[in-house]
């Protein structure tokens, strides 16, 4: 006799079968498409928000000039206008253009969330040398404009300083139009600007919706006072047929340029630097989605187990008609991987709208922490498509597979009466499996950041050894069932109820285990991040009671966003030290440094009085009697650093190193290292005065300022918001308040992920307890033979999901004392070099047992209320 | 308490009782299919009668509304006073308590359980025993139906016939009026089975239970006063 081929025959279960109850339950169909869909959209939404995020940055530094062969900066920061003729000999005869750039930025008056214009909107404002821009419309191709922009830059004029050029995506925000003006905030002065062009985007991009303002560059020099410097030099090709020949000539003179005068960025190193600035931001992005697929793997596997369990006598019935197991087992993978085609497709077009709500909060946070972007549209990427979707294909087959094995070894029908007790993952029961993880985990912890290329340190080992304390907890809890019930027992003798829950429970299901898993890690991650948190809030509390004792602070408006290049003039905080009601303030300059590749920051601290000293939170205290400003006997500059820096660049106390600056190479000693929450790339520390004379820049970022004692505050405040329009100004407490506030929404997204997490335990919990039923229902129906009333029913049932949950609780934060521990002294560490102090938020944990405790219990009633109804087999 | 299985006396005939159930014209119905079509008998004290038919004739769908599982469509079923229409979910779970219990062929013992704790439940639902009173009960059923030795063992671990005995003794625990037995012996061996049957004839005729069997086996009637003969949901001829 032929032998049916097992292909065939799994197609056969599959399309008689499976897609018939796919039809005959729609809505639970549609939710376990909705599953895998909402995984692999997450996954792919956040992939396109960061690639959008680092994309935006590259327009926003390109979109003006075209695409510069190379730029060239000075290591320390900004260039000096006296190089440049200097810098123009070096290319000798070949034909290129140097093209002067300067960057600033612009907040808007009167916008922001805060009231007060420390986070009002900003936008770019690019200083060019405008002749030679327009003359670069002869010099390229005509192709790199289109028509249309090619016109509005001939008509480009000089004007006065104040008439500039906007884009349509501003002038539309603006409400403004040619010949128009309006209010900015340029350096730390209100000034109203001409609108003399709107320029159109050239082609339908991202870049549509820059939003940027274009000045003649000795304009905006002059209106910052920044007449002898630039930021950089772009260096443009003419295009034509020697272009590569030309190309080659450049590159040779690009390298012969001394290094230690300039550096040369090559084209697209902007983007990448971008990306390296914030590779540790994306990957924790990327883990968090990640997650989420986890998560939803997790509850495809519940599911599809749930309906293993539903059609086991379906499949016991096939089993006896001569179907082999086999073919069983791939006709359930087979409806895995086709809910993961289909749900993944459906995620895919999900996550590309998804993304275009994300970019908008991805922008955001890389526009306040790292660089500025103009990211607003997420573009669709094939490759990233390509890979969202075989991640969410396998998912759905990794999570498919469980449920086939355990379909596959159902029994046929015949001897189907006797009671099956079973499900879920063989692995839970080995308990010496779990103290292998747990061990590990613990091997893991001690171990150093794994370096990745120059700039990226990642703490995998501390990711291993929380990933095996996870394991661990799951495994070996499933493992407390048994001593659970026992210690219970003498609930037997209270009810019948009990005692059917408790004999349950003295020999769990592979379900239970698997269900009890699930909700220690919900737990314990969920609790580990409250530890992490809290124990954050009580280290930067601590901080800002040590940073913040001046009474009112000052910056330019919009200073929140991490790449406003606005700064408050000398003359400015001069007037303000000489304010009768000032006793002193401290000036802050601050400067954006690369050192080693990677960048930081130099900040310098002038104050006019007071102990400058007494605001740092010490982690190593310089030596008594010293002040900033001294030198070493050799001439190095004493600096401070922060515990972000040193972590960063493995450096200490007594250590030297130098740094580059404008002036040159600056030899530095460390003699103290100080707590600082607010910044992860880490800063050197040394005498604002000092710093002001090497860098060439007397501006302030900030000042903090104390007034004499009985002085008005408020009035002060108000008297200062008239006189200087262009800063915002907080009181100590409205900046406590505001420092926490930013905290506390940074951490926003992570309390979502611990409900999404806390809800799919829960679901998770449901979706066992739906199978335990049905797995049992001819026990049910025993127990109404007996005479159990529906309310003992559910009694019983209600006490097992609330006992499982109570397990899953006392594991998951068992576990997450662990985490907890991993998270602030391991991963922190590593990711950002911040020492916190570990700290229990009691309020906190016992709300989130009580919230999971009751999650449990109703959903455990829920499902009791429709397990008392379930009917055993059908009589005849 | 009585902790002792009393038994009456065995002279005492089941006619000379009022009938332990009664059933009166009923009719049911699963999805437009008339399964009991006006059936109607009664059962005496310590009576035991055979109920007898083919597969799919409405055996088993009888016995369920008896025991008040489920609801017929039309007519009256009394269990002593009370008629299962009117009763409530409630008071019918209380009469499988306390008046009537119900023996499988499959023994439908629960498998987390030990055999002492499947029978002890039934105690423990019936309600009004100390935990001391209900292990005494449960020792005496264990040797009454010949396991004491078995008490902690899971039904798992149990023979067929073993099961059944449990599942026996579990139904007698709370000595009820009216035994329900559904082909008590349709899943074990000849000897097993007519091990049972001795047990359920011993027992029934011990403690005056009514018992209404439901077999395909003519040798199972040899333990009944009487047989009921059923064909499409009506009784048919009584022997």
């Amino acid at each position: 006799m032929k032998q049916p081929r097992a292909s065939s025959m799994a197609w056969l279960q599959f399309s008689r079968l499976s897609l018939r109850h796919a039809r005959k339950a729609p809505w639970s169909t549609l939710a376990l498409l909705s599953i895998v869909a909402l995984g692999v959209a997450v996954f792919f939404s956040i992939r396109l928000a960061n690639r959008a995020a680092v994309q935006g940055f590259q327009l926003f530094s390109t979109s003006l000039s075209g695409e510069a062969e190379a730029r060239i900066s000075a290591p320390g920061g900004s260039l000096p206008m006296d190089q440049l003729p200097e810098l123009r000999s070096h290319f000798g005869s070949l034909p290129v253009t140097l093209l002067p750039v300067l960057e600033a930025t612009a907040s808007l008056p009167g916008t922001g969330q805060d009231g007060d214009g420390f986070d009002a909107e900003q936008v770019a404002v690019i200083g060019l040398d405008l002749l030679a821009l327009r003359n670069l419309i002869y010099v390229r191709e005509q192709a790199q404009y289109e028509a249309e922009a090619s016109e509005e830059w001939a008509r480009v004029d000089f004007g006065s300083q104040t008439q500039i050029h906007l884009t349509k995506a501003l002038a539309d925000q603006l409400l403004v139009d040619t010949g128009d003006s309006f209010p900015v905030i340029l350096g730390d002065t209100l000034h109203r600007l001409q609108v003399q062009t709107v320029l159109h985007p050239t082609e339908f991009q991202v870049g549509a919706s820059e939003k940027l303002i274009l000045m003649d560059l000795p304009g905006l020099q002059s209106v910052l006072g920044l007449e002898d410097r630039v930021d950089r030099v772009e260096v443009i090709l003419p295009e034509g047929k020697q272009r590569a020949a030309l190309r080659k000539r450049l590159s040779a003179a690009l390298q012969s340029l001394p290094t230690d005068r300039w550096a040369v960025d090559s084209s697209g190193n902007a983007t990448s630097s971008a990306e390296s600035m914030t590779e540790a931001f994306r990957l924790n992005l990327t883990l968090l989605s990640v997650l989420s697929l986890v998560v939803g793997l997790y509850l495809i596997l519940q599911a599809l187990e749930a309906a293993v369990v539903r059609r086991r006598s379906e499949i016991g019935v096939l089993l006896a008609l001569g179907f082999e197991r086999s073919w069983i087992r791939r006709a359930w993978l087979v409806e895995s991987l086709v809910l993961g085609l289909l749900g993944s497709s459906l995620g895919l077009a999900l996550g590309w709208l998804l993304a275009q709500a994300a970019v908008q909060a991805v922008a955001q946070t890389v526009n306040a922490l790292y660089v500025s972007t103009t990211a607003e549209a997420a573009a669709w990427h094939s490759g990233d498509a390509a890979l969202a979707f075989a991640i969410g294909v396998c998912a759905a087959l990794l999570s498919g597979w469980l449920p086939a094995r355990d379909a596959s070894r159902s029994a046929p029908v015949q001897v189907m009466r006797q009671e099956t007790r079973g499900g879920g993952i063989q692995l839970l029961d080995q308990a010496r499996f779990g103290w292998l993880c747990l061990a590990l985990g613990a091997l893991f912890y001690p171990l150093p950041a794994l370096e990745l290329g120059e700039t990226l340190r990642f703490p995998v080992f501390g990711y291993l050894a929380a990933l095996c304390w996870m394991i661990a907890a799951a495994i070996l809890c499933g493992h407390l069932f048994a001593p659970m019930a026992r210690a219970l027992h003498s609930l037997s003798d209270r009810s019948p109820a009990w005692r059917l829950t408790l004999s349950q429970l003295r020999a769990p299901t592979g379900r239970h285990k698997l269900t009890v898993a699930g909700l220690v890690v919900a737990v314990g991650m969920a609790a580990s991040m409250d530890i992490l948190i809290h124990s954050f809030e009580g280290s930067v509390t601590k901080w800002i009671q040590h940073s913040l004792r001046a009474d009112l602070f000052i910056a330019v408006q919009g200073i929140e966003n991490a790449s406003n290049r606005n700064r408050i003039s000398e003359e400015t905080w001069r007037h303000m030290a000489a304010d009768p009601q000032v006793s002193h303030l401290v000036v802050g300059h601050i400067h954006e440094q690369a050192f080693q590749q990677q960048s930081t920051f130099v900040v310098g601290l002038r104050g006019t009085g007071g102990d400058v000293m007494a605001n740092f939170l010490w982690m190593n205290e310089p030596p008594s009697g010293f002040s900033l400003g001294d030198r070493t006997a050799d001439g190095a500059i004493q600096v401070l650093i922060s515990e972000s820096f040193g972590n960063r660049f493995q450096l200490q106390v007594g250590d030297e190193f130098n740094l580059p600056s404008p002036s040159g190479v600056l030899p530095l000693h460390i003699v103290g290292r100080f707590a600082d929450y607010g910044n992860e790339r880490g800063s050197v520390v040394m005498d604002g005065e000092e710093l002001s004379r090497l860098w060439k820049d007397s501006r302030g970022l900030n000042v903090a300022v104390t007034l004499k004692e009985g002085a008005d505050l408020g009035l002060v405040r108000g008297r200062w918001m008239q006189e200087y329009p262009g800063l915002a100004i907080r009181s100590n407490r409205m900046l406590r308040e505001e420092v926490l506030r930013i905290f506390r929404e940074t951490f926003s997204v992570t309390h979502a992920l611990k409900a999404i997490g806390i809800l799919v335990a829960v679901a998770g919990l449901a979706l066992a307890l739906f199978s335990l039923l049905i797995d049992r229902r001819q026990q049910l129906q025993t127990l109404r033979e007996l005479g159990f009333t529906r309310k003992g029913i559910r009694h019983a049932v209600s006490s097992e999901g609330l006992l499982i949950t109570m397990l899953g609780l006392l594991g998951g934060l068992l576990l997450s004392l662990g985490m907890g521990s991993i998270l602030i002294f391991v991963i922190n560490r590593q990711s950002f070099g911040w020492t916190l102090s570990y700290r229990l938020p009691w309020w906190s944990m016992a709300l989130l047992a009580g919230g999971v405790l009751l999650a449990g219990w109703v959903t455990s009633i829920g499902v009791a209320q429709w397990g008392q109804r379930l009917k055993g087999e059908i009589s005849e | 308490m009585d902790l002792t299985l009393q038994a009456q006396s065995p002279s005492q005939s089941p006619s000379e009782s009022s009938p332990v159930c009664r059933v009166e014209h009923v009719l049911k119905s699963f999805d437009q299919v008339q399964v009991l079509r006006g059936v109607s008998f009664s059962i005496q004290e310590g009576e035991r009668v055979a109920l007898m038919g083919p597969s799919g004739c409405g055996k088993s769908t009888l016995l369920n509304c008896l025991s008040g599982i489920e609801e017929v469509d039309d007519g009256r079923i009394y269990v002593g006073q009370t008629e299962l229409g009117s009763a409530s979910s409630e008071a019918r779970a209380g009469l499988r308590r306390s008046e009537v219990s119900t023996v499988f062929q499959f023994f439908h013992l629960l498998p987390t359980l030990t055999a002492e704790e499947n029978i002890e439940i039934s105690l423990q639902l019936q309600g009004g025993f100390s935990a001391t009173e209900r292990k005494d009960r449960v020792q005496e059923l264990l040797e009454a139906v010949g396991l004491p030795d078995r008490a902690a063992a899971f039904p798992e671990t149990l023979s067929g016939g073993e099961r059944q005995r449990i599942a026996l003794a579990r139904a007698m625990a709370h000595r009820p009026r009216l035994l329900l037995a559904d082909e008590p012996t349709g899943s074990l061996d000849s000897v097993s089975g007519s091990r049972i049957l001795d047990l359920l004839e011993e027992l029934c005729a011990k403690h005056r239970i009514a018992m209404l069997l439901v077999t395909h086996s003519e040798e199972a009637t040899r333990i009944c006063d009487r047989c009921l003969r059923m064909q499409d949901g009506r009784l048919v001829g009584e022997a």
